[in-house]
């Protein structure tokens, strides 16, 4: 049965998709600000416009349908995890591969108590996010089970 | 055990280069030689060269390492001190890379493969490193009296064509011209100067006329890459000694690896944008450790023969039917959609400038594939992948395979194909776009 993360990780995503923005426009800013004289500062003034677009249309589209996109399920032999908005990216993780399971709590994700499922193969890793301490927790013994 | 003390002079330069070239490249570009400046400079060269000095010193002192009979326990650091443990059955193999003046000094340079770790690297004196390879059942041969060939005719010119090489030539001389001549004539005047007089509109300009230039030392450059070519990989030879393939080759830099064949998970052939020209390439291994040089020069039709003899295996055989082409530009969409936001920008403020890359996502787009093929044979699977840049032909053993991702975007869904990728081993993922009735 497909698993879906927490939809509290919505708003997560956007308070994480806005601070990678805001001190990338605040170099930017920066040398827009000390290079203003020169007409090569406007370069800075394009990416300033080209990451608040880039964030509001993450906010008010993308984070949704990454939301609606996003889940997991298990098979008989594998892990399948789903994830993406426009282009949708589905992994198939044989059980056999599977190294090691962390659980992580980044620092947003501490403020809204909820938590991401890290699976390492031999050759890669893979996120979840974000999940309830519950599920983490369930997912990572359901794994942990399967593990070779 | 600790490294031979000859290495407290690598780690001074070691730390000079990791550290501070970046920092002192950046003073000088923008000081200039003003001698406003000369005070600050000579104290300030005075107290990093003393600090560089003991700091290597303890780097040297502090980098141990010791086998126990069961375990390798290494230990590093200055600041911050790191100790390893590593049991003896996660050490994949050693290889030694000798550069030319440790070759003189008797010094061997070994590096220690080990699994989920990083590679541990420790200068040895001769007898040292056969004492730690006869403690760990490792043989390693001496290889000072192999004796040295050079590679020759197409060989030799298709390995020089490699556009890395051509370009680390070209550096060497760009660095050679531009340094010969700026010695008479340097002003005063730092690079930023240089930077606040460009304009928008003088960048394409700026950008083609270096581009040209470039181009033109390319060409020159060919004669000292081969040059480069010859020194680096003479006295190629590869062996099969039991179950492990041993690599040897060069003069300035001597390179002994022995890679058990258990832990290859394929090859990769590649022919790069150059080397297509005369129909030579490269063969690699892939390893848990990443990729490795098996051949520097050899004819696609010669692969198999190569491969016959190693890693019967892993030859090429068949390849299915390339997978849809029809969708040229679509994996170029977000430079398309950066692209439509330049051209908002050009049409409310003006800028020129910006039209000139609007050919960027036509021209990737057809660099991006131009037939691509995939089979599944029975132990191994095999991906081809042919560029306008370059040819990679992957076979990889099917065990290896780690996990497979399949992405697929609006538009692939719409045409009913799909982007592969698979993980393996090896670290290096595998992709394949545009698939169609792909089942793995």
């Amino acid at each position: 049965m497909c698993q879906q993360v927490h939809p509290k990780s919505i708003p997560l995503w956007t308070v994480e998709t806005l601070f990678e923005c805001l001190w990338r426009s605040v170099i930017a800013f920066l040398l827009y600000w000390f290079l203003r004289e020169y007409r090569i500062s406007d370069l800075f003034l394009f990416y300033l416009t080209y990451k608040a677009i880039y964030f509001l249309f993450w906010a008010i589209i993308g984070h949704r349908l990454q939301y609606q996109t996003t889940e997991y399920r298990f098979t008989a032999s594998d892990l399948i995890i789903k994830d993406g908005g426009f282009s949708v990216l589905e992994t198939t993780i044989p059980f056999r591969n599977i190294q090691h399971v962390a659980i992580m709590q980044t620092f947003f994700s501490r403020l809204f108590g909820l938590y991401s499922v890290t699976i390492h193969t031999g050759g890669n890793y893979f996120v979840i996010h974000y999940l309830s301490l519950e599920k983490a927790n369930e997912l990572t013994e359901v794994i942990r089970k399967v593990m070779p | 055990m600790r490294e031979h003390p000859i290495q407290y002079f690598y780690h001074v330069t070691q730390t000079i280069k990791d550290r501070l070239y970046s920092f002192i490249a950046l003073i000088v570009l923008l000081i200039g030689t003003s001698s406003k400046y000369e005070h600050y400079v000579e104290r300030g060269a005075f107290v990093i060269g003393v600090l560089v000095l003991v700091y290597s010193f303890f780097k040297w002192k502090n980098k141990t390492l010791t086998f126990d009979g069961k375990q390798l326990i290494y230990k590093e650091g200055v600041f911050s001190r790191k100790t390893s443990i590593i049991p003896l059955v996660n050490l994949l193999n050693i290889s030694s890379e000798d550069p030319l003046l440790l070759q003189i000094l008797g010094i061997k340079k070994a590096t220690l493969h080990i699994v989920g770790n990083d590679d541990i690297t420790f200068s040895l004196g001769k007898k040292n490193l056969i004492a730690l390879e006869k403690a760990i059942n490792i043989r390693q041969q001496s290889i000072n009296k192999e004796k040295t060939t050079f590679l020759k005719g197409k060989r030799l010119l298709a390995a020089a064509l490699d556009p890395i090489k051509l370009f680390s030539s070209a550096s060497i001389l760009f660095t050679l011209i531009t340094f010969l001549q700026n010695l008479n004539n340097y002003e005063d005047s730092g690079v930023i100067e240089v930077f606040k007089s460009i304009t928008m509109e003088d960048l394409p300009q700026i950008i083609v006329g270096f581009i040209l230039l470039y181009l033109i030392v390319l060409v020159i450059s060919y004669p000292l890459s081969i040059l480069l070519v010859m020194i680096q990989y003479a006295g190629y030879q590869i062996k099969l000694e039991g179950d492990a393939i041993r690599i040897l080759y060069g003069i300035m830099k001597r390179i002994d690896r022995k890679v058990p064949i258990q832990q290859i998970n394929g090859i990769l052939y590649e022919q790069r944008f150059g080397q297509r020209f005369l129909g030579y390439g490269q063969l690699w291994l892939m390893t848990m450790e990443g990729k490795i040089l098996l051949d520097v020069s050899v004819q696609e039709k010669n692969v198999n023969s190569v491969l016959e003899k190693l890693l019967p295996e892993l030859k090429i055989e068949r390849f299915a039917p390339p997978p849809k082409r029809s969708l040229l530009l679509f994996e170029q969409m977000p430079i398309l959609l950066s692209l439509i936001l330049v051209f908002l920008y050009y049409y409310f403020f003006g800028y020129s400038f910006f039209l000139y890359f609007l050919f960027i996502p036509v021209f990737f787009g057809w660099l991006k594939w131009k037939h691509e093929s995939y089979s599944e044979l029975k132990n191994n699977i095999q991906i081809k992948k042919w560029r306008a840049g370059s040819l990679k032909i992957y076979s990889l053993r099917k065990t290896t395979i780690q996990d497979m991702a399949i992405s697929t975007s609006w538009l692939q869904r719409k045409m009913g194909v799909k982007t592969i990728l698979l993980s393996q081993r090896s670290e290096e993922e595998v992709d394949l776009y545009q698939a169609e009735n792909v089942k793995i």
